[in-house]
C-alpha cells in the first residue's frame, strides 16, 4: 500500500501540486476505450430505435399488460434510483464527517449518481405510453399521489446532484480550459463556458467551500427522501408483497450498497485504464470501500431478514403465496442467487483483508450490481402478478410476464446510456479533484489558489 | 482482432451497411401486426342495428381473425345496400344507400336519412347488406342483417311518476300491433351504464306491457330530473330497439364525497396539512437550490 507522503514546504507542497496537474489532466481513448464507446453507441442506437417503434405502436411492443402494469422499465427506474444514492453517501456523508481519504473517490460517486438519476428520469418516460401527455402530469397531478411525490424529489435530487458536481469541477474546468492547448475548438469553448469565468482567486475557492458545505447537507434528505418515496410508489400500493412498513429503510440500505458497489467498480476501470491513477486511488480506497461495503451488505442482510422472515413465518394468504413463489416456485433460483451473490457470497469475501483487495473486491461489486438489478426485477414483477383480487377472465397471456426484445434492448440502451456518460466525463473532465487532492494531503489553501492552474 | 477493427474503420460504407442489417434484423416490426402484402385476408363483417327513439342506425364491424384473435380492420370503405346489391333504384328506393369508412377499432356506423320512414313507409323489415369489395388487401366479403319496424311507447301511471310502463309494438300492414311474450328491460341511466329496474326478467303481457316501479329513494341529476330507458333486445337479428325519456325528479344527487378534502379527492381537494408540508419542503428546498445557483452565478463575477 502507497502511503500518503504530506508536504513539509511550500516547494514541496508546488512540486506535489505541479505532478498531479500532469497526472491528473483527462487522457485519450486507446483503443480499448474506443471499442467501449462503440459498444455502447451501438446499444443505444438499437434501444432508440425500437424505442421509436414503441412510440409508434404503443406498448403493445412490450410485455406489458393490464395485469403486469410495470415490468422491467420500472425495476430498471428503481435501480438507477439505487445507484444515484451513492452521490450522498460519498461525497456528503463522508465530507460532513471529515473522512481523510475521499478526495479522489467523490467526483467518481458524483458523476455515477447524476448519470443514474437522468436515466431514472428518462426511464420512467420510456414507461409512459403517451410520452406526450407528460405535462399533464404537472398541470392536473394530485398532490396526495406518491408518483407525483417521486416526480419532484427526481427532479430536486438530480439538480442537486449537479450542482454537487458543478462546484468541485470549477477548478478543473479552468484547469482543463487553461491547461490543454492541443485540443479542439469546441472542446476549449466548452471548457470556457462551463468554467463560469473561474481564475483561481481565494473568494470563488471560499464560495465554492461554503456551496459545498450547504450542499453536504442538504443533499442528504433530498437522497434518503428519494429512495424513500420510490418505495412508496409501492408500499402505498395494497399488494403482496409491497404492504409493507419496512420498505423505506429497505430501499435505502439496498441503494447504499449497491452505489458504493458502483463507486468501486468505477474505481477499478478509471484505476486499470488511466495511466498513474494507481497512485491516486490505492489499494487502501479499495480496503476502506470494501469495509463500508460489508458493512451496507449486513445492514441490508438485517432488513432483508426482516423483510422475509415475518411473513415467511405466518405465510398468510396471497402474501404466502408471492413468499412461495419466491422460495420455492417459479422465481426460486432468481431470488436465491440474488440473495447468494448479490449479497452472502460479497459479505463473506469482504470480510478478510484479501478479499478487499482491487481484483477481488471488483468482482463482488459487480456481484452486488448484478443482484441489485434483479433484485429490483424480484419486487416489481412477482407482486404484480400476485394482486389480492383473483386473475379471473383475462387473456392466459395476461397471466404471465415476459420482456419482449424491446423493453430489453431499450433498457439495455438506458443502462448504456448512463455508462457513456461516465465515460464521456471521465474522457473530457478530471475525475479525480486535484485541489480536493492537494488539500486532503496537506497543501496549503494559498499555495492551491496560487499555483493550481501552473505549468512546471 | 485489431485489424478487422482497422479494417472496418477505414470502409464507412460497410459500417453503415452492418448497422442497417442489424437494424432490421432487431426490428420489432417482426413482432408487430400486420397482415403479409402479397396474399388477401379473409375479413369478417359483424351486423348490428339499434334503433332509439325511433332512429334506425346499422353498426358494422370489420375484423380478421390471427392466432385466436379477432384484428380490427380500419380504413377500409365498406359499401352498403338495402334489399340487393345493386344501384340506387329510384322507384323501388332499394339498392345502395351509401359507403363509410372504418375507425381504428374497425367500427362504422351507418345512420338512416331523416326521409327514410317516409319513402319506406309501407315496408317493415328490411334487410340490409353490407360489403367490401376491390379492396388490396382484403378478400371480397358480404354480410347481411333483418331489421324489424319496432318501436318502444313510455308511459307513466297517472298518479305516480315512479310507476313506468313500457309498450313493445311492431309495425304491420295493418298498423301498430303489440308483441307479447317478450322480455325487455326498464333502465334508469346514471354516470357510467343503466341501472336495470323492476321485477328480473320482464315479460310483455298480451297488449305488449310491461312495467316498474322505481326506486323512490334514487338519486337524480342536479336539473332535478332522470332518463328513463326501455330496451328490448332482438337477440335474433343482433339488434337493440330503446326509448329514453327525460322526467322530473326531486331528489337530488348525494353530496360528492370527492369535493371534500381527502387523500382520494381531486387534486384541488387535498388536506390543507399535505398541502402546507409539501408546498414548505419543496419552498425550503428550492429556495435553498435558487441560492446556490446565485453563488454560482457569483463566482463569474469574482474573477
Amino acid at each position: 500500500m502507497k502511503e500518503i507522503i504530506k508536504p513539509v514546504n511550500e516547494q514541496e507542497a508546488i512540486e506535489m501540486l505541479h505532478r498531479y496537474n500532469e497526472d491528473l489532466l483527462p487522457q485519450k481513448f486507446g483503443m480499448a476505450g474506443k471499442l467501449w464507446v462503440t459498444i455502447l453507441c451501438l446499444v443505444i442506437a438499437i434501444g432508440l430505435y425500437n424505442y421509436f417503434w414503441q412510440l409508434k405502436l404503443g406498448l403493445t411492443v412490450t410485455g406489458l399488460s393490464d395485469t403486469v402494469s410495470w415490468g422491467i422499465y420500472i425495476s430498471n427506474f428503481v435501480f438507477f434510483v439505487a445507484v444515484s444514492l451513492v452521490g450522498s453517501l460519498i461525497t456528503a456523508i463522508l465530507n460532513l464527517l471529515n473522512v481523510s481519504w475521499r478526495a479522489p473517490i467523490t467526483r467518481i460517486s458524483e458523476i455515477i449518481a447524476v448519470s443514474g438519476i437522468m436515466f431514472a428520469g428518462l426511464i420512467i418516460i420510456v414507461d409512459m405510453g403517451r410520452p406526450d401527455r407528460i405535462l399533464n402530469m404537472f398541470l392536473h397531478g394530485r398532490i396526495q399521489s406518491p408518483i407525483v411525490w417521486d416526480v419532484i424529489v427526481v427532479m430536486t435530487y438530480m439538480t442537486i446532484s449537479l450542482l454537487f458536481l458543478i462546484f468541485p469541477l470549477l477548478p478543473g474546468i479552468a484547469f482543463c480550459r487553461d491547461r490543454m492547448t492541443n485540443i479542439p475548438k469546441w472542446q476549449h469553448k466548452m471548457y470556457k463556458i462551463l468554467s463560469f469565468g473561474w481564475t483561481n482567486k481565494k473568494a470563488q475557492y471560499e464560495i465554492v467551500v461554503k456551496a459545498i458545505k450547504i450542499l453536504s447537507v442538504l443533499i442528504i434528505p433530498v437522497a434518503l427522501s428519494i429512495h424513500t418515496v420510490t418505495s412508496w410508489l409501492f408500499a402505498t400500493t395494497y399488494r403482496p408483497g409491497w404492504d409493507s412498513t419496512n420498505f423505506g429503510a429497505y430501499f435505502v440500505a439496498g441503494a447504499f450498497m449497491v452505489g458504493a458497489a458502483a463507486v468501486i467498480a468505477g474505481m477499478f476501470i478509471i484505476r486499470k485504464f488511466y495511466n498513474r491513477y494507481d497512485e491516486y486511488i490505492t489499494d487502501k480506497h479499495f480496503d476502506r470501500m470494501g469495509r463500508m461495503l460489508v458493512l451496507l451488505s449486513f445492514v441490508y442482510l438485517y432488513f432483508t431478514v426482516n423483510e422475509y422472515f415475518i411473513p415467511g413465518y405466518k405465510m398468510k394468504g396471497d402474501e404466502g403465496e408471492h413468499l412461495k413463489e419466491l422460495f420455492v416456485g417459479h422465481y426460486a433460483p432468481m431470488f436465491w442467487m440474488v440473495q447468494i451473490f448479490g449479497m452472502i457470497i460479497p459479505i463473506l469475501v469482504l470480510l478478510f483483508p484479501k478479499g478487499r483487495k482491487p481484483v477481488p473486491i471488483f468482482i463482488m461489486a459487480v456481484f452486488v450490481i448484478i443482484g441489485a438489478w434483479f433484485k429490483r426485477y424480484l419486487i416489481v414483477i412477482p407482486t404484480m402478478l400476485h394482486p389480492f383480487l383473483p386473475l379471473q377472465q383475462i387473456p392466459e397471456a395476461s397471466k404471465h410476464y415476459s420482456a419482449t426484445f424491446a423493453e430489453w434492448s431499450i433498457t439495455g440502451a438506458s443502462l448504456a446510456g448512463a455508462l457513456l456518460v461516465i465515460t464521456l466525463f471521465i474522457r473530457y473532465f478530471p475525475i479525480i479533484s486535484i485541489w480536493e487532492l492537494a488539500e486532503e494531503r496537506g497543501v496549503p489553501h494559498d499555495t492551491i489558489y496560487e499555483h493550481l492552474n501552473e505549468k512546471e | 482482432m485489431t485489424t478487422f477493427f482497422k479494417y472496418l474503420k477505414s470502409k464507412r460504407s460497410l459500417q453503415l451497411m452492418l448497422a442497417l442489417g442489424l437494424f432490421f434484423f432487431l426490428s420489432p416490426r417482426a413482432y408487430a401486426d400486420k397482415p403479409a402484402a402479397a396474399e388477401k385476408t379473409s375479413p369478417t363483417i359483424k351486423l348490428s342495428y339499434k334503433i332509439h327513439n325511433g332512429v334506425k342506425t346499422v353498426k358494422v364491424a370489420v375484423s380478421y381473425k390471427e392466432e385466436k384473435k379477432f384484428i380490427p380492420v380500419g380504413n377500409i370503405i365498406v359499401n352498403l345496400y338495402l334489399g340487393e346489391v345493386k344501384k340506387f333504384d329510384k322507384v323501388s328506393n332499394d339498392g345502395w344507400m351509401g359507403n363509410l369508412v372504418t375507425d381504428d377499432e374497425g367500427e362504422c356506423v351507418f345512420m338512416f336519412p331523416d326521409n327514410f320512414n317516409t319513402l319506406k313507409a309501407n315496408v317493415h323489415s328490411f334487410n340490409f347488406i353490407a360489403s367490401i369489395g376491390s379492396d388490396p388487401k382484403y378478400e371480397d366479403t358480404q354480410e347481411e342483417i333483418t331489421v324489424n319496424d319496432m318501436f318502444i311507447k313510455l308511459a307513466f301511471a297517472k298518479d305516480s311518476l315512479t310507476t313506468v310502463n313500457a309498450k313493445l309494438c311492431k309495425m304491420q300492414d295493418s298498423g301498430m300491433v303489440p308483441v307479447p311474450e317478450t322480455e325487455m328491460k326498464l333502465l334508469v341511466k346514471r354516470a357510467f351504464g343503466a341501472l336495470p329496474f323492476g321485477e328480473d326478467n320482464l315479460t310483455t303481457d298480451a297488449d305488449g306491457l310491461v312495467s316498474g316501479v322505481l326506486p323512490a329513494d334514487l338519486p337524480g341529476n342536479a336539473n332535478k330530473s332522470i332518463t328513463i330507458m326501455a330496451r328490448y333486445e332482438d337477440q335474433e337479428n343482433d339488434g337493440i330497439v330503446e326509448v329514453s325519456q327525460d322526467i322530473p325528479w326531486n331528489i337530488l344527487p348525494r353530496e360528492n364525497k370527492l369535493s371534500q378534502r381527502t387523500l382520494w379527492s381531486s387534486g384541488h381537494n387535498a388536506p390543507v396539512i399535505l398541502v402546507v408540508v409539501t408546498v414548505s419542503l419543496i419552498i425550503l428546498i428550492w429556495g435553498t437550490i435558487s441560492y446556490l445557483v446565485i453563488l454560482l452565478l457569483r463566482i463569474r463575477k469574482q474573477r
